[in-house]
């Protein structure tokens, strides 16, 4: 059986155009090529 | 590929870089779980399992960012659910990674080309937006009408058509919570929450699944069916045999005509007829609640302009006690000027000062006795001087000069009858006959015992018959 109230909160507002700058930020995390380097860098 | 280290291009099969020599086949292994991620994202995309595919290429961002090829399908797959601005934010990091031969160039040009289009775009989010709110905010109806516009702007709006279902099924009408979760599987076929709703609503979360294995089946039978040399087609009963009309398929006609003429009349009219009334009721539900909107609005309105009126009231009030409070501090000021000035023996400076003091505005008793002694002994004596100056004036013809002196001394005494029996005469001598009456009069009416009662009525009395 389906919670209403706890379904609606799932629900989040979508990012608007001028929240782009944010939402690229966001987007934009370090990767695991990153963390190799990091390590590579740290044994030289 | 580009190496780690140096940065300059190299080929993805060598375990070395070609330019500084440097082992980089870990990074390449790397880059190959990316690309694998990316491949598996692709299989799901053709089969529209969206969701599947947002994974798989997170998984494969996370592992190399500096995949734009995974990036640019990332942001293909979110426009194709309405998410135009997580789109755009892709396509804007894969070109600051790859500023040359990125496709997300193609993609940004066309989503910004039209500026009038993304204006349209922000504006449906807005929308999608303040029907969150307004369905967090328990105004459901509200939330479904702008739902409804949402998806008519963008019908691949997955969200827009979830969150329609859902208050369609709190409100108990599944069969268009199922219609909409049927349209939200198109797009995306195995969105879990789409799945968890249709089997909430105890639907085959697959059907779609199996509608579109019937629909691809039927499709390549058409083609078979196109392609074949002979066409195949399934002949119906004969309704002429011999030449003439089979009795029984025509009656079986007639049957059919009838029952197809009842059930537009008895099922699909009601059914429209509703269809209507819903709509129309959303509509006045919708105005309704617009009209509500305006009058609270202008019921605050109208509070604020009251509000503000009380306060410029008694910010009046306020500055009015001020500014007598001020006058007081000047009329004191004078008062103990004039004194002063009486009490060294300047009486007629004294008098010129305190004759402009309006004494009952003092509280002080003591004020107001030693203003009373100084008036008693110095006004009347100044009036009357005054008036005889005024008199010597008249007599000397020179009128202006003994009206001016005659209206200082009744300033001083308003009770003094030879200064306005002299006023009478100076303004008819001068030709002001109708001011000069208005003297006579005030003498005749208010000053019967005068000395001057007699002459002034019979000046009264040659102005009038004039």
């Amino acid at each position: 059986m389906l919670n209403f109230e706890e379904e609606l909160k799932k629900f989040q507002p979508s990012p608007e155009v001028d929240e782009l700058e944010d939402t690229i930020d966001r987007e934009n995390s370090a990767d695991v090529t990153e963390l190799l380097k990091e390590i590579l860098n740290n044994r030289n | 590929m580009r190496c780690p280290y140096c940065g300059k291009e190299t080929t993805f099969r060598r375990k070395v870089c070609s330019s500084c020599n440097a082992d980089i086949s870990r990074y390449r292994k790397i880059v190959s779980i990316s690309n694998k991620y990316y491949n598996d994202a692709i299989y799901k995309a053709r089969v529209r399992d969206l969701s599947g595919a947002i994974v798989s290429l997170k998984n494969s961002l996370q592992v190399n960012k500096l995949n734009t090829n995974a990036r640019n399908l990332l942001g293909l797959i979110y426009l194709e659910l309405g998410e135009t601005v997580l789109a755009l934010s892709q396509w804007v990091i894969s070109k600051n990674y790859q500023d040359e031969n990125n496709r997300a160039d193609y993609y940004l040009k066309i989503v910004q080309s039209n500026a009038s289009q993304l204006s349209e775009i922000n504006a449906n989010i807005k929308k999608f937006n303040y029907a969150l709110s307004q369905a967090n905010a328990g105004n459901f109806d509200v939330a479904i009408l702008q739902l409804k516009k949402v998806i008519s702007a963008e019908p691949r709006y997955l969200k827009a058509h979830q969150l329609l279902a859902l208050l369609y099924m709190q409100k108990g009408d599944n069969e268009k919570a199922a219609r909409g979760l049927r349209k939200a599987q198109q797009i995306d076929i195995s969105n879990t929450t789409t799945l968890r709703y249709l089997a909430e609503l105890g639907l085959n979360p697959s059907a779609v699944k199996v509608e579109r294995e019937i629909a691809k089946r039927n499709q390549i039978k058409g083609q078979e069916l196109e392609n074949a040399e002979e066409p195949q087609f399934a002949s119906p009963g004969p309704i002429l045999r011999d030449g003439k009309i089979n009795k029984w398929s025509f009656i079986y006609l007639c049957i059919g005509l009838a029952i197809g003429f009842l059930s537009v009349v008895f099922l699909v009219l009601p059914n429209r007829e509703n269809a209507i009334v819903r709509e129309y009721n959303a509509e006045a539900v919708e105005m309704a609640e617009e009209q509500s909107n305006l009058l609270s609005q202008i019921q605050t309105l109208e509070n604020d302009k009251d509000n503000l009126n009380t306060k410029i009231s008694e910010l009046n009030d306020e500055i009015k006690t001020l500014q007598e409070a001020a006058l007081d501090v000047v009329a004191f000021n004078k008062f103990l000027k004039g004194v002063n000035l009486y009490i060294s023996g300047e009486e007629e400076e004294a008098a010129a000062l305190l004759i402009e003091v309006n004494i009952d505005k003092f509280d002080s008793k003591q004020a107001k006795a030693v203003y009373t002694i100084i008036a008693d002994n110095c006004f009347d004596k100044i009036s009357k001087n005054k008036t005889r100056e005024g008199y010597r004036s008249y007599l000397n013809r020179r009128y202006p000069e003994a009206i001016s002196t005659l209206k200082e001394a009744l300033k001083y005494n308003k009770d003094n009858d030879q200064a306005i029996y002299y006023m009478g005469l100076a303004l008819e001598t001068s030709g002001n006959k109708d001011k000069a009456m208005e003297y006579y009069t005030k003498l005749v009416d208010n000053y019967v015992t005068s000395s001057y009662y007699k002459v002034a009525q019979n000046h009264l009395n040659a102005l009038t018959v004039e």
